[in-house]
């Protein structure tokens, strides 16, 4: 862990010696960027779970900071790498009940198979494959392997850009323990829309509001067939935010709001989300 | 643990707010080549296609335009680029050339 948080913090400096793409903040495009480039970032995301009506006090509140770094290797091949820094407060009645640690770490592929650039728009779709690795602090990762896969789909015309993901996760590929209960898979629908507006007369900075829509499931746990009592959720989320782009910097801010959400049995109801993060390419 | 990773964080977007330095010798620039690109959706495709563009021998000088649609690109006295590097530049950005301009 010592080495694994020195490396983060080697990553930042060389994000802060320099300055620091596209449209979604949280979803990721279908674009692969350009052959040799690379793209620092990372964000702090503030959320809270909390009892639904009836259901006493519980809360818990979460703080992410996740760090991602992604590297055109080709034209084609696009490969990354996040690790996530979780800090939770857990909340029910008494004293809250502190935990924070590194989650899993997460290596991604996207690879381009469609990229048509024309003067009046831009189309893009490009598969990804990931894995989540249960390497992170006893806390807070998972027990186990997961396999993510998606399939990403981006379209710009003009000034205006859409980006649609489609996403499954295998949970609990390799590693669940005999006696722990499978975890349920998930997939989501996300799409991102945005309009870019210039700002100034230099063509080096642009303003662009975001608005992300998102669909998550996750199944229920599973144990000798059967559904594991108060696990699995659907939720769908709008977020609405703000992209700033100059030169090779990228600020962005949302506010992810669920407006319909379904949890099996007793469960927590997720709370409003909101990030704030800067990327960095050079 | 907390507070350092915040401190951290926000030590990272403040120096993300710093210029690069400017180069200490500028060479002199020859001829200028204007290209069309199509793809650029944002000022930070910018950086991606003039770093692969500054990669062609003789190029001194390379300045993206996603309003535009245009890669200008500064040659130096005496140096010869092709339309060919040029090209394969824009393409290994993912961008598509459109027409030389100039």
């Amino acid at each position: 862990m010592k080495t694994l948080a020195t490396l983060l913090s080697l990553l930042l400096l060389v994000a802060a010696s320099a300055e620091s793409l596209a449209v979604g903040i949280s979803i990721d495009a279908g674009l692969t960027p350009p052959e040799g480039r690379w793209i620092l970032r990372t964000q702090v995301r503030s959320m809270s779970r909390t009892a639904p009506a009836g259901m006493g006090d519980a809360e818990m509140d979460r703080l992410m900071v996740p760090f991602v770094a992604v590297h055109g290797l080709r034209p084609q091949l696009t490969l990354g790498l996040r690790q996530i820094i979780d800090f939770r407060t857990m909340t029910m009645g008494g004293d809250p009940n502190e935990t924070s640690g590194f989650s899993d770490l997460y290596f991604f592929a996207k690879y381009k198979v469609l990229r048509i650039n024309t003067r009046s728009y831009t189309l893009g779709i490009a598969p990804l494959l990931g894995v989540e690795a249960p390497t992170g602090s006893s806390d807070i990762s998972s027990d186990f392997w997961s396999l993510k896969t998606g399939l990403l789909f981006s379209g710009r015309a003009g000034k205006w850009g859409a980006d649609l993901n489609l996403g499954y996760g295998f949970r609990g590929m390799a590693g669940v323990p005999s006696d722990s209960p499978d975890p349920g898979d998930e997939w989501g629908v996300d799409l991102a829309l945005a309009r870019q507006f210039p700002v100034g007369g230099s063509g080096r900075t642009a303003l662009a509001p975001v608005l992300e829509i998102s669909w998550q499931d996750k199944a229920s746990a599973t144990q000798n067939g059967d559904d594991v009592a108060n696990t699995g959720e659907s939720v769908f989320s709008l977020a609405p935010g703000l992209k700033y782009t100059r030169g090779d910097l990228i600020l962005e801010g949302l506010v992810r709001i669920p407006v319909s959400q379904d949890q099996t049995g007793m469960q927590l109801e997720m709370g409003n989300m909101y990030l704030v993060g800067v990327r960095h390419m050079f | 643990m907390k507070t350092a990773v915040i401190v951290i964080t926000c030590l990272a977007l403040l120096g993300g707010c710093s210029s690069a330095p400017e180069p200490e010798t500028a060479p002199e620039i020859g001829t200028f080549i204007t290209f069309e690109v199509f793809g650029m959706d944002c000022p930070g495709c910018h950086g991606g296609l003039e770093n692969l563009a500054l990669a062609i021998p003789g190029v001194s000088t390379a300045q993206a335009s996603w309003e535009e649609k245009t890669l200008v690109l500064g040659v130096e006295t005496g140096a010869k680029v092709t339309d060919e590097q040029v090209q394969d530049a824009i393409d290994r950005a993912n961008f598509t050339a459109g027409e030389r301009l100039k």
